[in-house]
Order: C-alpha cells, then structure tokens, then sequence
C-alpha cells in the first residue's frame, strides 16, 4: 500500500475538519478519562480490603508480647512459614482526655458551636520511628511523622476525631504529659490507636506496669482463620508461657471493613459500568458520526484511485490523531480526577490509601484507541466496499429506502406542521446511529438519576449503619484468664 | 481501428423490480477517438459513463478498456485500473476542498507511484497549461466554478490517462467558462486523448465530438459521426 497519499488525504482530512478534529479529540478525552475513574474505581471496590493491604504491606498477625527478650523475638521472624515480620515497637496504654467543642445541628440548617466537653479514652499507642516498613506501611493522611517528645499522630480509626494541632493530656502518668496531635494515619489492620517516637513510649509508661512489645508478621499461609490460628500457635510456641498477651489476625479487620464497604459496593460497580458503557456509546457514536459525514470524499477518493484498503488507513489515521492526543490526555486527567474520588472511597471503605492500577493506564487509553480505530475502520471499509457513485450520492444523502416508511406515515399525520413530521422522520433514515444516541442518553438520563439518588441512598445507609454501629473494646487480661475460651488467643 | 473501449451486452439495473438504468448497450470507441453520449436526463448516460470508468459494476455484459475487462475487477483492481487509465471529470467537480490544488492534483499520481519530482513537474505543467498555476496553494473550495473544473481536467491528465470521461463537465458552468472548458477538451483530443463526454446538450455534443451517441431509455437509440461541427 502507498503510504504518501494515505498520509496526504489523511492530513487534508484533519486540516479541512480541525472542529471535528476537535470534538473527537474532546470525547476521547473525556471518555478515556470517565473510564480510567470507572474502572479505577470498580476495581477498587471489588476488593477494597485486599488492594489496601497489598498496598500497605499489611500484617497477617500482630501480636501482643511482655517479658520475651529481643532474641527471643527475633528468633519468631525466623519461624517456618513468616515471609516477613517488623518489629519489635514498644506498646503501652494511656488514658487521655482532651477537649472537644461539639458541632449540633440547628433547626434552621445550619450548625452551631455547643459547650465545649472533655473526653477521656484509652489510647494503646505505639512507638515508631517512622510510618513506613517491611510491614504495616502507614498511610499519612494529613500532616507529618512524630518525630520528637509530645508528639502523636493519631490513627483515622482510634474514635477520637481530632485536628492536627489538637492537644491531648495523658493522664495516669506523673506530670500528666501533653501530647500535640501532628497527623493523623490509617493502619489497614488497625495496629494502634496512635503512634509516637519509640523514647515517648518509655516517657508515657506507667510504673509498676508490664514493659509490653508490638510484632507485625506475614505468613505463607494465612488464608483462612484455622491457617492464622495456626501460625499464632507457633508463635506462642517460640515464646515462654504468658509471653504473648495477644494476638489479632488481619481477618478479623477484614471482615469489619467487608461488612461496612458492602452497602456500597453495588452503588460504585454500577456507577462505574454505567460509565464505562457511556464512554463506548459516545465514542462510538461521534466516531461513526464523522466517518459517516465523510462518505462523500471517501467516494471522491475512490473515484480517483484509492483502494478500500487506503480508504480505511486514511480515515483511521484521520481520527486516530486526535484520539491519541485526546486518549493521552484523558488518562492524565482521569488520574488527577481519580487521586481525590478514590482517596474519598478509601475513607468509605477506612482502608488506607487507594490507587488507579497501573495497568488500568495503559489499558484504558489503548482500549480508547482500538475502539476509535474499529468503529472508524469498520464504517470506512462499508463506504470503501460501496461503489464511488454510491458513497458519492450516500455522501449527499442517506440511501432513499431508510426511512422511507416513517416519511410516508409522518406526512399523513395532519396535526402535524410538516417541517415537523419531517425532522421526526430523519432519525429513521439512519437507523443504527439512531440506535447508539438512544442508548447513549438512556445511559446519561439513568447516570444523573443515579447520581442524585446515590447521594441521599448513601446518607440513609450511612445513617442507618451508625445508629447500628458497635464501638470495640479492647479488654487486656493475662493470658491465664483467657487460656481455654474459644477465639481468645 | 485500434479499439480501446468494447461494450458488449451491457446491462445495469438498481432495483430488481425497476426498469433497467442500461439495456443491452454495445459499443467500441477507438483510440483517440471524441464521443459524446447525450440524452435526457434518466436516460442512463451518466450510469454507462460510470460503468467504463470502472465507477459501478454492470449487472450484465461485458466491458473492456484497453484489453482489460473492467466489469470483474475487484475493488481494489478496479481502483488500479482507475489511477493507471482512466481520468475522470465531474459535473460538480469531486475536488477534495480540504486540499489545495497542487495537492488534488498530485493525489492520483501519488497513488500511481510517479516519482515525487516528475509528479511536481507533472501537475505543474498542466496548471500551466490550464492557466490556474497561480492558484496552485488556494484551497480548492476557493475557486470559482470555471478554475475548479480545470482543477479537476488537471486532476484527470496527471497520469497521462488512456481514457478521459467527461460527465456534463460545463453543466455546472455559466455559458463563458463552459465555452472555455469545452475548448479545452477539444484541444485534448486533438493531441490525441481518447474522450468520452456525457451531455445532455446536443450543441455541446455536436461542437466538441466526433461522434454522438444518443441513449434513451437505457438503449442506443442512434450513433452518428458528425462532421464538419469542429470549431
């Protein structure tokens, strides 16, 4: 195949038609950019409790020690099956109380200050360098790492709502130190209600109180609750008796987070194949439209020599051009668009940090692209298999038989003003084209209706779940109280 | 007589249950031979002009041009035997107006591989020639009527075509420029290209060929020379 003239009808094509040029380039745009949010976002709530903990390194066990000495600890993260481990943070518990002005809500709408009131909690805190490790990779939400004494950075999970800068008083402790909250950070597992360097620990400490140690382990085989039991059993077997206070399994954060994203999950999986639908309906339909308006220079070109073959090239590369840079783009914006929306889905779901999956960028762009280029191909070779007297008179107007019966039966309607019946008959001239709009407005008609029901559904649900909500207490007895109750390791 | 288009038995029908566009037409046109097909409008000249260029397929019968039978190309034979021997003019010109005029008329020598120089030199010429060179860079579409048919007869001699088809190539034009078009037709067959010239004009027919056939009904109803009509 010559390439010169492919290229040269092609550029003529694209300089003669830059608005149409343009609007392709703006629907792939924002199709490709609609479908990396869709998808980001299906996949996301697919399994949003595994991708957080993939993503965060998230531990299988975390257990509780006192007494065990570093060796001792060390010699666990070498035990048949750990893949991994972090540790050993030193532990305690406090008892805070800090001062909250609650926000009520007034019957004119708004929302007013109340009496300021003071709260007073236990928080089991953890000293850790840093929120990053081979295990349990903290995701900072908003502002930074302790890094010094009357430092801590609260957990988004650890039920006291504070801003950063908000000031906590231990209490329990002599000089009830103050605590200045400098972040706040998400644990998949929930691996503490707050973190501060590992010398506070010693500084908040209770006297006459167990030194307490925190181990973070992965396992090959942690995949069902009698696997994790499994894999405690042997640590515990490492350890002397009454040395390891507890333990907490990942499955058990799992199933809290999997119980609180399922009302969800039905609402993001069809907003998001909604979206997906859309985007393809739409390409499809300006794409075909576009072609479809060039039938008439495609019967030119062939009158002249062009072959179906070159006919096909030249109108695919006359819309693949601004479907790349549109596709490019869309995959840009949609990850700029998905940073926010997915960072709003992972607070749903309280499990960390979510993310567009790589794949997805380059799949979505390229799915883009391959769509454009088959509707674009399959519309130029009908026109390109069409004899050039026929795309000529196509070009000028659609094939007399379409449509002809709904003329006919929309001219006899007398109520009618015949420009009327006239317009009303056109969409049956052309009626597949006809057939993709109609779809793609049902699905935008059905996208604003879901999107305007999601919000006050979502707010019932919400509502509903919270009144049902539980608040978990952590109880810690020695392990001779505890021994022979089932589920209790 | 060294023929160069044979038309044996040729038939073309668009709906099954409709009256034949073309009936039973034979014909030859011998090299660097002027014929005019002229007839009423439905007659089916414009269809018969479209089955030898290769345009549409005939439902029955055969055609030949050049010794190559035409009517059972394929698609992509049919668009080579289009780029390689004939040259085509349209009433309403069928210039690409995205394009400027040195490009419209480069494409169908692009596309029969002519060396990019001798293409340039090529549609140089024949602007020239047709007195348009100095629009070569405007846009088609800014043309008037007249300087966008002899864009278009430019068009169609770039590759030095056996066969130039003419269909109503002044039916679009004001009398002047249609005079002027015709004239340059004449000069074309006088230096020896082969021309077939749909009209439904007899003067137009009588002045610029050498022979008019006249369809109606799908059918030849008469072929005649005509002498002495020239200039």
């Amino acid at each position: 195949m010559k390439t010169f003239p492919v290229l040269s009808a092609a550029r003529g094509g694209l300089s003669g038609r830059r608005v149409q040029a343009i609007v392709i380039g703006l629907v792939v745009f924002g199709s490709t950019a609609a479908s990396t949010l869709a998808l980001g976002l299906l996949l996301d709530s697919s399994a949003p409790f595994n991708h957080a903990f993939a993503a965060q390194h998230g531990a299988d066990v975390t257990t509780t020690t006192t007494g065990a000495s570093p060796a001792q600890l060390a010699a666990t993260t070498r035990l048949p099956g750990v893949t991994a481990s972090a540790g050993p943070y030193p532990e305690t518990t406090v008892s805070v109380t800090t001062q909250v002005t609650p926000s009520i809500h007034v019957s004119s709408g708004g929302h007013a200050k109340g009496t300021p009131v003071t709260l007073h909690q236990q928080l089991t805190l953890v000293g850790r360098s840093s929120p990053g490790g081979p295990l349990d990779d903290l995701t900072l939400k908003a502002g930074h790492w302790a890094t010094g004494p009357g430092q801590i950075v609260l957990s988004s999970q650890s039920g006291l709502n504070l801003a950063v800068g908000s000031q906590i008083t231990v209490t329990g402790v002599p000089g009830s130190p103050k605590l200045t909250v400098v972040g706040v950070a998400t644990s998949v597992t929930g691996t503490a209600q707050g973190w501060v360097t590992p010398a506070e620990i010693a500084v908040l400490h209770a006297a006459g109180t167990p030194e307490v140690s925190q181990m973070l382990y992965r396992f090959s085989s942690a995949a069902t609750t009698a696997a994790v039991n499994a894999d405690i059993a042997s640590i515990r077997a490492a350890l002397r008796r009454g040395e390891l206070l507890g333990a907490q399994s990942y499955l058990t954060a799992k199933a809290q987070a999997t119980s609180s994203v399922a009302p969800w999950v039905p609402f993001i999986v069809a907003f998001g194949l909604i979206g997906l639908a859309m985007s393809v309906l739409i390409v499809i339909n300006v794409v075909s439209g576009a072609v479809v308006a060039g039938t008439r220079r495609i019967g030119v070109l062939k009158s002249i020599g062009f072959s179906p073959p070159q006919v096909v090239a030249a109108y695919v590369l006359q819309v693949a051009v601004p479907a790349i840079v549109g596709s490019v783009a869309g995959a840009v914006a949609g990850n700029l668009v998905a940073v926010p929306m997915l960072g709003q889905t992972a607070q749903v779901y309280g499990v960390g940090s979510l993310a567009v999956p790589f794949w997805v960028n380059l799949a979505v762009p390229l799915a883009m692209l391959g769509l454009v280029g088959v509707t674009a191909a399959a519309i130029a070779l009908r026109a390109g298999r069409m004899s050039a007297v026929q795309a000529i008179a196509t070009g000028r107007a659609p094939r007399p038989a379409h449509g002809y019966g709904a003329h006919r039966l929309l001219s006899q309607a007398r109520l009618l003003p015949r420009p009327v019946s006239i317009g009303l008959a056109g969409p049956f001239a052309r009626p597949a084209r006809t057939l993709v709009t109609l779809a793609a407005i049902v699905f935008g008609v059905t996208t604003v209706i879901f999107g305007f029901g999601l919000r006050t559904s979502l707010d019932r649900v919400q509502a509903d779940l919270s009144h049902a909500a539980s608040e978990q207490v952590q109880v810690r007895a020695p392990a001779e109280l505890t021994s022979g109750i089932p589920g209790v390791s | 007589m060294d023929t160069l288009v044979q038309l044996t038995d040729v038939g073309k029908q668009y709906d099954s249950d409709g009256s034949p566009a073309v009936a039973h037409v034979s014909m030859e046109v011998a090299r660097g031979e002027s014929v005019a097909i002229m007839g009423p409008s439905g007659s089916g000249k414009s269809t018969l002009l479209n089955l030898i260029a290769g345009l549409d397929r005939p439902s029955s019968g055969a055609i030949t041009v050049g010794g190559q039978r035409v009517d059972t190309l394929s698609e992509t034979g049919a668009a080579r035997y289009r780029r390689r021997q004939v040259g085509m003019i349209f009433q309403f010109f069928n210039l690409l107006d995205d394009m400027t005029v040195i490009d419209n008329v480069l494409l169908p020598a692009q596309l029969a591989g002519m060396p990019a120089r001798q293409a340039r030199s090529r549609a140089g010429e024949l602007l020239a020639a047709l007195r348009i060179g100095q629009h070569k860079d405007a846009y088609s579409a800014r043309l008037s009527g007249g300087e966008r048919q002899r864009v278009a007869i430019a068009r169609a001699l770039v590759n030095r075509p056996a066969l130039l088809l003419a269909d109503e190539p002044t039916g679009a034009l004001d009398t002047a420029t249609g005079e002027a078009i015709g004239e340059l037709l004449l000069d074309l067959n006088s230096s020896g290209q082969t021309l077939i010239l749909v009209t439904h004009n007899p003067d137009l027919a009588a002045r610029y060929a050498r022979r008019v056939i006249e369809i109606v009904d799908g059918r030849i109803a008469s072929d005649a020379c005509v002498t002495g009509a020239h200039r």
